[in-house]
């Protein structure tokens, strides 16, 4: 008898632990929930995403997740700000690496620390730097699930054929440049040595900050944007531009003519992101094979830095808790290694979790697409971006005096001068 | 008769007076209330804040928790009542509907003190359109101003600053004057080559389609047809068409053996390339306007005219030009107020550049307020834009007044 008391009290036990340890966390989904996931993944990506879609649903039977395509990462983002305006939001939400700064200060994105801790979520998996670019304040805001960063495409066999050496630093790009470019008879470019990606600041910015400049100072209030070194890059590419060595890809339909001038063999190398990779070498097929190479770094030869593009996915502050606790369980999925290694092998992006590389799947992924190597490699080299709230928006107008400076003939201390007006004022509004 | 002796009886009768009464009472309170409410949320009056702070976080809690706003709040100091903080929320989110109501209330006891019964049916009839109109017109430019006047941004929800004449300060004084100049440039040369296209080409389309046969009627149809495709739908269309390296305008011209430009691409061409779609789809429009006014000059003064010996040029000098004056005028001021707001074509094809190239008025406002989130500053702009587009309408109304006959 005593026997069977003790028994019925630690099954009472155990059976209030378990209740008690489902009350403590306030994140589970207890009822069915569909929510809504708005992204910027084109069409080529819709299988993968389908099926990773279709996969967590299975496996998650009381919540269903309706993917929604909004469009380019800009487009997803000016819906979502009057989403948020009108209350109405998705659970979720996909933002480029470039958004979360901004979406922190404003106070946008879920706080997902409580989260983290509630599902013992390893977030250190994903690295020091990673989770330097997802939060704000140190507070998780975002999960990075695809990852990317600036790299030059090239014509491999092109360079095998024509000794052809990649630049390292800046400083190399003259004598790559004079060597990769071809021109017609009447003297018009034949092949373009390379292509700066100018519609967003994103490709280039790189051949700058490795070569000293900071388009925010430290102080948070000033530029260098026209210093020295600055005025030294924004010339030299002028100089390339001019020469027909290279050309600015700006403007309408700017990345379609630029892929499709380095498929055409129009062009020898570009820059891009390494989430292309895939795309790339589809595109090209058989006539030639694609090379993917780290940036050219500093002139100081010691600078190779990069930084993180891609894709993160927040969890709007003004949606509900069952839909927040719902998205937050596809958060996970979507970060989980397998998901993420998926992603990486369906697509140029690499997987975001250290746990990952450790694996033999990881190491055959490699074996299957071994100029990954060359960005992996490197990794330690890609650092975080900009986490000014006013970042994009000055970085944005930098673009667009550059193209003044490269298309127009904007003279270029005096260009870069105004510019620097426009970034100090700007700074002194935030 | 029985009107008449309506319109005899002495008012306000003590019915319309009792009622006039009770409106005046009612339009106190909503007056009152909504006002409360509007200077809660909207105006963020500081000595008001402690209160709607909390009903910010009873509705985010609320929100997060699926369920309705709960708890209450102690409106008029500790222990001398509470009031619950849903209904404080709900004037809050409707205070403008609350004061436009308070409004109606207002105006119609001030009309039934002044006017009979009868008079009263008609202006009953036109309330809902004036309610509509003030809520969904006048308002949002009264909250034009006042966002101005705010450093509101898009990322941040949460009630706004007053931050005085900052955003304008900005807009005249600093860099936002080169923006406002530059911009305001862009969209008058936008808008005086589409009225020029509007008029010129809608003039002459007309007279070229003035015949009353078939095949000239299908052409006209034809012509016409652009107008009813979406400007989205035909600018991403056009985008193609215009395409420096693979367009079919530019193999047209390589025919010729001329090299055409990279369209919206180029600086210089890209504002030529969304005209060039602009002419597409207005040029058929204002060739039917133009038709049917054509349609409507008596044929007596071309046959006096001829039997004066006028020919087909002073015909169309000394007639048809001063008798189209009233359609050329219609033209003139619609085309003109289209114009200075174009937008969705230049956001399609161009999204303002390259460059500042195409940063047309609109698109900058747009760009203040979705791209850099500065949605003060984009209302500072909106506001002087709004009075440029007012003064400009107003002369031209006002000049046409005198040049303008419509005698026929």
């Amino acid at each position: 008898m005593k026997k069977a008391f003790s028994l019925l009290l630690a099954l009472l036990m155990a059976l209030s632990a378990v209740g008690l340890a489902a009350a403590q966390n306030p994140y589970e989904v207890t009822e069915p929930i569909t929510i809504t996931w708005w992204h910027a993944h084109e069409d080529q990506w819709h299988p993968y995403l389908q099926y990773m879609v279709e996969k967590f649903n299975e496996q998650n039977p009381l919540i269903t997740v309706e993917p929604v395509y909004i469009g380019a990462y800009a487009e997803i983002n000016t819906q979502l700000i009057a989403a948020i305006a009108s209350g109405d939001v998705p659970a979720l939400c996909t933002a480029n690496t470039s958004y979360p700064p901004s979406y922190g200060a404003a106070g946008i994105c879920e706080i997902l620390d409580p989260y983290i801790a509630a599902y013992n979520f390893p977030i250190e998996d994903f690295g020091e730097g990673l989770i330097k670019a997802t939060t704000y304040n140190g507070q998780q805001i975002v999960l990075p699930y695809l990852i990317s960063t600036q790299v030059m495409f090239y014509n491999k066999t092109a360079a095998e054929a024509e000794g052809i050496e990649m630049p390292k630093t800046f400083d190399e790009m003259d004598a790559f440049l004079e060597k990769a470019t071809l021109f017609n008879e009447d003297g018009t470019t034949k092949r373009y040595g390379t292509v700066f990606g100018g519609w967003d600041y994103w490709y280039y910015e790189m051949l700058f900050k490795n070569n000293g400049v900071k388009v925010i100072n430290d102080d948070g209030m000033t530029t260098d944007i026209n210093g020295e070194a600055s005025v030294y890059v924004t010339t030299k590419m002028k100089e390339w531009i001019d020469k027909g060595y290279a050309y600015y890809a700006y403007g309408t339909g700017a990345s379609t003519d630029m892929r499709q001038l380095f498929w055409d063999g129009g062009a020898f190398s570009v820059f891009h992101t390494s989430s292309l990779f895939d795309l790339y070498v589809t595109n090209v097929g058989d006539k030639f094979e694609v090379g993917m190479a780290w940036l050219p770094g500093g002139m100081d030869g010691e600078s190779f830095y990069s930084e993180i593009g891609g894709a993160t996915i927040l969890i709007p502050a003004v949606a509900t808790q069952k839909q927040k606790n719902a998205a937050w369980q596809f958060m996970m999925f979507m970060a989980s290694p397998e998901i993420n290694l998926y992603w990486a092998d369906k697509t140029g992006y690499f997987p975001t979790r250290q746990s990952v590389m450790e694996t033999p799947e990881y190491a055959e992924y490699l074996s299957r697409k071994p100029e990954m190597n060359n960005v992996v490699s490197m990794g330690s080299w890609i650092n975080p971006r900009h986490t000014h709230p006013a970042y994009d928006t000055i970085a944005n107008q930098w673009r667009h005096t550059l193209y003044r400076i490269f298309n127009e003939d904007a003279p270029i201390q005096a260009t870069l001068d105004e510019l620097a007006i426009f970034i100090e004022e700007t700074l002194a509004d935030y | 008769m029985r009107k008449q002796n309506d319109l005899a009886k002495p008012y306000p009768t003590k019915a319309a007076r009792i009622a006039a009464i009770v409106l005046f009472i009612l339009s106190a309170i909503f007056i009152a209330v909504g006002t409360y409410g509007w200077l809660m949320g909207d105006w963020n009056i500081e000595s008001l804040r402690h209160i709607s702070a909390k009903v910010y976080e009873a509705r985010r809690i609320a929100r997060s928790l699926e369920q309705p706003i709960t708890g209450t709040v102690d409106l008029f100091g500790e222990g001398r009542g509470t009031v619950p903080l849903r209904l404080l929320s709900g004037i809050m989110n409707n205070a403008i509907l609350v004061i436009i109501l308070g409004i109606t209330f207002l105006v119609n006891a001030i009309m039934l003190l002044i006017q009979p019964w009868e008079r009263m049916k008609d202006f009953f009839c036109v309330q809902p359109a004036l309610i509509f109109f003030l809520l969904f017109v006048y308002y949002p430019v009264v909250d034009l101003v006042r966002i101005s006047f705010t450093d509101m941004r898009m990322l941040v929800p949460d009630p706004q600053e007053f931050i005085g004449f900052k955003n304008y300060e900005w807009l005249f004084m600093r860099t936002g004057w080169n923006w406002f100049k530059e911009s305001l440039w862009i969209t008058a040369r936008y808008t005086f080559w589409e009225l020029f296209i509007t008029l010129v080409g809608g003039l002459l389309l007309a007279l070229l389609f003035n015949r009353m046969n078939r095949s000239f009627s299908a052409m006209r149809a034809v012509v016409f047809m652009p107008r009813y495709i979406a400007v989205s739908t035909s600018a991403v269309v056009f985008i193609w068409i215009l395409h420096g390296n693979y367009g079919i305008l530019n193999y047209a011209l390589s025919l010729f053996g001329i090299r055409g430009p990279k369209w919206l691409v180029e600086a210089n061409t890209a504002l030529m390339g969304v005209l060039i779609l602009t002419a597409w789809r207005v040029i058929g429009y204002a060739m039917m306007i133009y038709l049917s006014a054509m349609q409507g000059i008596p044929k007596d003064y071309y046959e006096a005219a001829a039997i004066d010996g006028a020919d087909g040029v002073q015909r169309f000098r000394f007639i048809t030009l001063p008798m189209l004056a009233p359609t050329t005028l219609f033209l003139f001021v619609t085309t003109f107020i289209a114009s200075m707001k174009v937008f969705q074509s230049v956001d399609v094809m161009t999204g303002g550049g390259p460059g500042t190239a195409t940063n047309v008025m609109v698109q900058w406002i747009y760009n203040l307020s979705f791209r850099d989130f500065r949605a003060a500053r984009s209302a500072a702009v909106s506001v002087i834009f709004f009075i440029i587009l007012l003064v400009c309408t107003a002369a031209t109304m006002r000049w046409s007044n005198r040049s303008v006959s419509y005698d026929s």
